[in-house]
């Protein structure tokens, strides 16, 4: 599969963004959520959750602030910004396209 | 939106970093808590548990690294990292950091000099509005001198100021102009010029007080205003504010001050403190008397070029050759752009000089690579290991650069306050042939231009031991510890590759100071023609409006004499209008009788002289007889009244051979080449002198009486019996008891004055010699480094070759030899350089050729004596090895 690194960080930028674009939550929470969603197919890799939640507020599709979490601690918690929420509607029609262009594919030949 | 939010965190990355850094901390803690909890939860061991959740999350520490290095502008603060490390290095190294900042300094201070003086000099532009724009125009007249160029001619400008249409107005200057102060002070000499009221709108300046000229105060009658200089406002009004307006004695007459000028306007030079209008005696504009005597500047019209200018000039003149015959026959103009003319000349020297100091920066790069290189060599181990245990090589070489900062941060400071200091104190030394040395200043260019050099010679200097880094390989260096006999195989190459190198640069140098100092010693021994020793010399401006006629003039010089002759410890006294080797000249087309008429008229230098001029500056008369107070005019006036009637005159032998070879002079005729000049007989001949410098000689002299052909500006020699203070304060009490207003000026003795006319060579190889000598320095300190390094790598070997038997002879040769081959090695291809660089010399050397053997053979033999000393310190040590200690230490 072509560049493997790209595709899994634009994957892994793709499923953070879904995933805190109905609620803002902590980076526990989103490693938590998108296994549950995936019913444990999709493991985060160790360590690309924080590399890639510190790449996307850099490029400034998300960002944060410090708040309470639902056992009482003090938790950062991320949420997509309007910049955001447009650029994951490409990403997500983008990704979509491929893998049904994939999916084509692999079903015809 | 997005732009502003990534701009945020940028600034938030940049002054909140530790902050961030804490935070992160914080959220990775959070979440290995909670990670810790949900495993509890599902029934694991707590051990486990806490094992499980690191495993998910990742390394911490590295995540909190990678989170740094990430961050924007973490590059940035690494750089500033390593640089805080490196003080900190340096303080526990001071022998190492202050040779490097000496080396440093020394580069960075010599280019920064020099820089300046060229910058100053050639490359900054004029201070006026769109300096590219403005030319100068000059008369070529071949039938009249031999001169290239000449001053313009007041009725050609007329014609040319009409007819053209690529100038806007053609302003006229008359730059040599004596004003006498008086009144309120002591009575002083001013260097002024008179310009025409165009000259200012031409150069687009303004005054910083009152106005400039207006154009009626270009006639005659109304011309009594004054401009000053802001020095001159400052010096001797006192700043005063209310200064237009006043009145001031200028020569006896009254001038009201209408203006002060800038500091910066420093036109024609930065001597002159003062500017009157120009007024033009109208014979002159009508042709009726002839003379070369404005400088003439313009403006050239948007959109016209250089060469258009020169052809619309060209083409007016012909057209003036055919309307007037008599006057204009070859007569032609050249347009030079205005800067060139002045810095023709120096131009040469300066450039020597820069690349030179680049030789000097080369060289202490090179010496400052290898310091650099031999301390990394030092932490080869620390290196090699930091390497071992995970640090990218990259980040370890952009370490090594960053520890020079430091260095490189002191010492171009220190080295630019020298500069400031140096050029500081060279200003008011500078040869009076330097132009524009107002324009020399450590100024923001400059600056520019020496953290260039600065950043260059870091990443020079830093090359090497960054390269040293890189390679850094931990078996390689385990292997060198246990001393084998390689001696650090590639880096000792390259030591030494560096000094060969700077043995080869610095004997260019050597050879160019050989070259110069030889130049300069033959200057010095060239006769003059006259003798100095204890004659002194000062100047007068004697006011026209005290002594209006030439006779009155010229009485007034006799009383002088006479009185100053009475002073007692005075042998002689006389005067001239020009004093030789004193900058200054005057000079005339002759025509001789009997010679046909198409042959070009000699120029030569015109002086005007007492009776006993020639007896007190010691010029032999070698035929015939020096003029008396009874050479009286012959009749009354002539057709050119400023020279009246003009009977006697002097000529030098030089002449007398050409024109007459085989006969006597004496009794010969000659006249000045204007038409209407009276024959003038010839009554002596005096020996010939140098009056442009010791180094040239265009022109033969010729010498007229006071009393026939009387000037206003006149230079008066005293020889005493010893000329020192008390006889300058004598004769300058004299002239006040004859003349309490006459202010005297420029008071040296003659010996002085010689020196004065050499004074650019001087300095060009004084500073040449400072440079080579300090490049010799530097080269040394590299020789003595590599070979003491080598004896210090090699030292079991040597120990090994006494127990084998070798004398201390042979080791010391030994070491020696190689010192002399690094000497050898550079000088060879230094001969190289110094045989292509040296031809370009050719014109500052006098009595010297660019190939000039002594030297060449020189410079090489000093490098060689010079290597072989500094390896004799090493060669001693390895000789002195005890063999036992060495096979067993280590």
């Amino acid at each position: 599969m072509g560049k493997p690194t790209d595709l899994v960080q634009g994957t892994v930028d793709l499923l953070i963004m879904k995933t805190i674009a109905l609620e803002p939550m902590h980076g526990w929470a989103i490693a938590q959520r998108i296994r549950q969603l995936s019913k444990d197919i999709l493991l985060l890799q160790q360590g690309s959750l924080y590399p890639a939640l510190q790449r996307l507020e850099r490029e400034g599709w998300i960002t944060a602030d410090w708040g309470v979490s639902e056992n009482n601690r003090r938790a950062r918690f991320y949420r997509l910004t309007r910049a955001g929420r447009k650029h994951l509607e490409k990403e997500q029609a983008g990704w979509e396209r491929l893998s049904g262009a994939i999916t084509t594919v692999l079903r015809t030949v | 939106m997005r732009t502003f939010h990534r701009l945020a965190m940028l600034l938030r990355s940049w002054f909140r970093s530790g902050e961030q850094d804490a935070e992160f901390g914080d959220e990775l803690r959070f979440h290995l808590d909670r990670q810790i909890e949900a495993n509890l939860a599902a029934g694991m061991r707590p051990a486990d548990a806490t094992r499980a959740a690191h495993l998910a999350i990742g390394h911490v520490e590295g995540l909190r690294e990678e989170s740094r290095s990430a961050r924007s502008g973490a590059i940035v603060r690494q750089m500033l990292r390593d640089i805080a490390y490196g003080s900190r290095l340096l303080g526990k190294a001071p022998a190492f950091a202050v040779t490097g900042i000496l080396i440093v300094a020394l580069g960075i201070s010599a280019v920064t000099a020099i820089f300046s003086v060229v910058y100053g000099v050639v490359l900054r532009p004029l201070p006026f509005a769109e300096p590219e724009r403005l030319v100068g125009l000059w008369t070529r007249a071949p039938r009249l001198t031999s001169l290239p160029i000449v001053q313009v001619n007041a009725a050609d400008h007329r014609e040319w100021q009409a007819a053209n249409h690529v100038f806007g107005d053609i302003a006229l200057v008359r730059s040599i102009a004596n004003f006498n102060l008086s009144g309120n002070g002591e009575p002083e000499r001013l260097f002024g010029a008179r310009v025409s009221s165009s000259l200012f709108p031409v150069l687009g300046v303004t005054p910083a007080i009152g106005r400039t000229f207006t154009e009626d105060e270009d006639e005659i009658g109304h011309d009594s205003v004054a401009l000053l200089s802001d020095g001159l406002w400052r010096r001797r009004f006192g700043a005063d504010p209310s200064i237009v307006g006043r009145t001031i004695t200028l020569s006896g007459v009254s001038h009201t001050v209408v203006g002060v000028m800038r500091p910066d306007f420093q036109y024609p030079g930065r001597e002159f403190q003062l500017w009157t209008p120009l007024t033009i005696n109208p014979d002159e504009i009508t042709r009726k008397v002839p003379g070369y005597n404005f400088l003439a500047v313009a403006r050239l019209e948007r959109g016209v070029t250089l060469d258009q200018a020169q052809s619309e000039m060209n083409t007016i003149s012909t057209r003036l050759e055919g309307a007037y015959p008599a006057s204009n026959r070859e007569i032609g103009v050249r347009v030079v752009p205005l800067m060139d003319e002045a810095i023709q000349v120096v131009r040469p020297a300066l450039y020597v000089l820069l690349g030179a100091v680049s030789c000097l920066l080369l060289i202490a790069c090179l010496n400052l690579s290898n310091l650099l290189s031999a301390r990394a060599a030092t932490r080869a181990r620390e290196f090699a290991m930091r390497v071992a245990l995970g640090a990218s090589r990259t980040r370890l070489a952009l370490q090594a650069i960053a520890e020079v900062a430091p260095v490189l941060a002191i010492g171009g400071a220190a080295g630019v306050v020298l500069a400031a200091w140096a050029v500081r104190a060279f200003i008011p030394l500078a040869p009076a042939a330097l132009p524009r040395v107002e324009s020399i200043e450590i100024s923001g260019p400059v600056l520019a231009f020496s953290a260039a050099i600065l950043m260059i010679t870091g990443l020079v200097a830093g090359l090497l031991p960054a390269m040293q880094a890189w390679r850094a390989d931990s078996i390689t260096v385990m292997r060198e510890e246990s001393r084998s006999t390689a001696g650090g195989g590639r880096q000792s190459r390259t030591r030494g590759i560096l000094v060969i190198a700077q043995v080869a640069l610095v004997l260019p140098l050597l050879v160019g100071a050989g070259l110069l100092m030889r130049s300069f010693s033959a200057l010095v021994q060239v006769d003059p023609g006259f003798r100095p020793d204890n004659v002194i010399s000062l100047h007068l401006a004697i006011p026209r409006s005290k002594y209006p006629k030439d006779d009155d003039v010229a009485r007034f010089c006799a009383r002088l004499l006479e009185r100053i002759t009475a002073v007692p410890g005075v042998v002689s006294a006389g005067m001239v209008n020009r004093l030789p080797l004193g900058g200054v000249g005057q000079v005339n087309a002759l025509e001789f009788e009997g010679q046909t008429s198409d042959k070009a008229p000699v120029t030569v230098d015109s002086r005007t002289v007492t009776p006993d001029y020639f007896r007190t500056m010691g010029i032999p008369l070698i035929e015939g007889r020096v003029f008396t107070d009874r050479d009286t005019p012959a009749s009354a006036v002539a057709s050119l009244p400023q020279l009246g009637a003009v009977s006697v005159v002097i000529v030098d032998e030089q002449l007398a051979r050409t024109r007459w070879p085989g006969a006597s002079a004496i009794g010969k005729r000659l006249r000045l080449a204007f038409p209407g000049a009276p024959w003038i007989e010839v009554v002596g001949v005096v020996g010939h002198i140098r009056h442009d410098g010791l180094d040239v000689d265009p022109r033969t002299q010729v010498y007229f009486n006071y009393l026939q052909r009387a000037q206003d500006r006149m230079a008066l020699v005293v020889r005493g019996a010893h000329a020192g203070p008390p006889l300058t304060a004598a004769v300058v009490q004299a002239i006040r008891e004859v003349d309490p207003e006459q202010p005297v000026y420029d008071v040296r003795s003659m010996n002085e004055v010689v020196e004065r006319s050499t004074v650019q060579r001087r300095l060009s190889t004084l500073l040449l010699a400072a440079f080579a000598s300090m490049s010799l320095l530097l080269t040394t300190v590299g020789v003595y480094g590599v070979i003491a390094y080598g004896v210090t790598q090699q030292i079991r070997e040597f120990g090994i070759r006494l127990a084998l038997g070798a004398a201390r002879a042979d080791v010391t040769r030994l070491v020696l030899r190689r010192g002399a081959a690094l000497a050898l090695g550079g000088t060879a291809i230094g001969l190289a350089i110094a045989a292509v660089l040296t031809r370009a010399m050719g014109s500052l050397l006098y009595g010297v050729k660019p190939g000039d053997p002594a030297s060449f053979v020189a410079a090489p033999l000093l490098l060689v004596f010079v290597a072989l000393v500094a390896s004799y310190l090493p060669a001693r040590r390895a000789a002195s090895v005890d063999p036992a200690i060495t096979l067993r230490g280590e």
